[in-house]
């Protein structure tokens, strides 16, 4: 039944003298929207950061789609697939939607204009457009400064960009941690829409309501170790909902 | 401001009010009011022989203008520019003065140049030295330099034909160092808005760490922005050299906090990531523009300064309303 796309077996990180993972397992299935959640220091960024190539593990193996695969740095990961959004979601402030998405891989022009290297941007506009235009967070004007769009928005432009890019594992660090009320409903309606799409999804959620409405399963951290885990059937799985209070008690 | 962020357009449902707040239409605006208004006021103001006074004043400010947009954008600064055309006006006049060919002057001038932009480049890029506190080191080397190397003298053996290159007027009666300058300013303003390597200029400037992340060699872009704009202070010395038919020891004296504050009138960001090398230009334009009717109007230039401060102070204002005004 189960259908993994990545597994972590046997992962221990040490830092100096601090054992910050030890010896866990995780495992992502294709398609599924994960919550990881765990109190303070419980090792949710330190695993993350070990899947998203920013540490490799003192010890372990990560297997992605069936093969072992060792990241060098965070852009062998993203090479490989797999996006992490953090929470300063490294946006350009400065410019528009498509440049965001586009950046550092800027589509060049046809005909006469490749030969200056000039950018197509009137392509580039049109594939940003089309990317944000199906998300559950609406763009009014995909050619202003994302300097001005709310926190939603924003998420849209960071994860338009992960799926323009075929990734097919996001990583969402606290997607809604800076957001209000409305805006964080539209974000999990966001996320919802990625399992439409097809992605797997790893959320880091402190909300035990937001991972109740988004998440298929839930995985529990503490104090480095696998704490335990519980499939969500949906919002109202109140035994679920039980089970993730208690293990995280 | 965000219309002043080239590579984003303005709002479609606004356009005509985004267009004012185009910092570019904006200064352009107040350049046709102040030429409007000398006009009126002096009728020696709209005559040939002044403007095309005023656009070759113009000519070698826009230059290093270009090359400071660009490190501007990006996020940095460089006060040694003026420096370097110093440096390399008197490397070139000394070596003429030596009796040396002009591709040997050229040649250790371009060299000279091309060693302050590696050395400020290398500093800021690869040992993370602050482009303020490197730049400004290297302006007062640079200078010092100068006055090493000349003694304190100008030098004036330029040759005839390397003068009247840049100063013949085969066009329209402007003389060719001005087309020079457009051509040059022109061309890398396009480039910087449509060119997929200039374009990451925006996006360092914007935010280093996205750019890193994005895969952009952020380290080799920020050390090009710093050789770019010696290279273009070099071509400015050599310019200025054949205009004057002579360098002096104070040549490009100052000439950066003229050319910073004329780019930042004209929209670019101290802070990066903002401003057009247009804008830049259209800073440099009314500027020159201020001290011309000055001048002819018989008033003191030295209300230039005056002038070049309040517009600068009502830039950064009107950048202040306009982010209130569109953040909700
Ligand atoms: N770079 C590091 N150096 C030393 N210790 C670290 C480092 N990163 C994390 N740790 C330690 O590892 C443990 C797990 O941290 P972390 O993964 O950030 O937990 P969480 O994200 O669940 O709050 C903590 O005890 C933390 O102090
Ligand atoms: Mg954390």
């Amino acid at each position: 039944m189960s259908d993994p796309i990545l597994e972590l077996s046997g992962i221990t990180m040490q830092f100096g003298p601090v054992t910050a993972l030890d010896d866990v397992q995780f495992r992502l299935d294709r398609g599924e929207t994960l919550a990881l959640l765990g109190d303070n220091g419980a090792g949710k960024s330190t695993l993350i950061k070990i899947v998203s190539g920013y540490y490799r593990p003192t010890a372990g193996r990560i297997v992605l789609n069936g093969r072992p695969v060792t990241f060098h740095d965070p852009q062998d990961a993203r090479r490989a697939g797999i996006e992490t959004i953090y929470q300063d979601l490294a946006l350009f402030d400065n410019l528009d939607v498509a440049a965001n998405i586009f950046a550092g891989q800027e589509r060049v022009a046809p005909g006469w204009r490749r030969l200056l290297g000039f950018a197509d941007r009137r392509s580039m506009a049109r594939d940003a457009e089309a990317a944000v235009a199906g998300m559950a967070v609406t763009i009014p004007d995909t050619r202003r400064a994302v300097e001005d769009f709310s926190g939603g928005q924003r998420q849209c432009v960071a994860i338009a960009r992960a799926v323009m890019w075929g990734r097919e594992i996001l990583i969402m660090d606290e997607p809604t941690a800076a957001l209000g009320v409305r805006e964080t409903q539209r974000v999990l309606d966001l996320i919802r829409s990625l399992k439409a799409r097809g992605m797997s999804v790893i959320l880091i959620m402190h909300n035990i309501e937001h991972v109740m409405q988004v998440a298929t399963r839930a995985v529990v951290m503490r104090s480095g170790r696998n704490r335990g885990e519980v499939a969500i059937s949906g919002p109202d799985d109140a035994e679920a909902h039980a089970a993730i209070v208690r293990m995280l008690m | 401001m965000t219309d002043s962020s080239a590579l984003a357009r303005p709002p479609a449902g606004l356009r005509w009010k985004a267009l004012i707040r185009q910092r570019e239409v904006a200064i352009l605006l107040l350049i046709l009011i102040v030429g409007a208004v000398a006009s009126v006021l002096s009728p020696f103001f709209l005559t040939w022989a002044n403007l095309s006074n005023v656009l070759i004043a113009c000519s070698v400010e826009m230059i290093v203008a270009a090359g400071l947009a660009i490190v501007l954008i990006s996020g940095g600064i460089d006060l040694s520019v003026g420096s370097i055309m110093g440096v390399c006006a008197i490397a070139l006049a000394i070596v003429l003065d030596a009796g040396a060919p002009l591709w040997a002057a050229l040649s250790v001038c371009l060299l000279a140049g091309l060693a302050f932009g590696v050395a400020n480049g290398t500093l800021i890029a690869y040992a993370g030295l602050n482009p303020l506190v490197l730049t400004l080191a290297t302006m007062t080397i640079g200078r010092s330099v100068v006055f090493i190397l000349s003694q304190g003298y100008s030098f004036a053996s330029i040759p005839q034909g390397f003068k009247s290159a840049f100063n013949a007027t085969p066009l329209f009666g402007l003389p060719n160092l001005v087309w020079v300058s457009l051509g040059v300013t022109a061309a890398l303003g396009v480039l910087l808005q449509r060119n997929v390597w200039f374009r990451r200029f925006y996006f360092l400037g914007g935010s280093e760490v996205a750019a890193i992340r994005a895969g952009i060699d952020t380290r080799r872009l920020k050390f090009m922005a710093y050789v770019i704009a010696a290279l273009l202070a070099t071509l400015a010395a050599i310019v200025t050299t054949a205009r004057l038919g002579s360098a002096f020891p104070n040549t490009g004296s100052g000439l950066e906090l003229r050319v910073i504050t004329a780019a930042v009138i004209g929209g670019c960001s101290i802070y990066g990531g903002k401003g057009t090398i247009l804008g830049a230009a259209l800073g440099v334009l009314l500027l020159n523009l201020i001290n011309n009717v000055l001048v002819i109007l018989s008033l003191s230039v030295y209300w230039q300064g005056v002038a070049a401060g309040l517009i600068l102070i009502l830039a950064i204002l009107t950048d202040i309303a306009n982010r209130r005004g569109v953040r909700r």
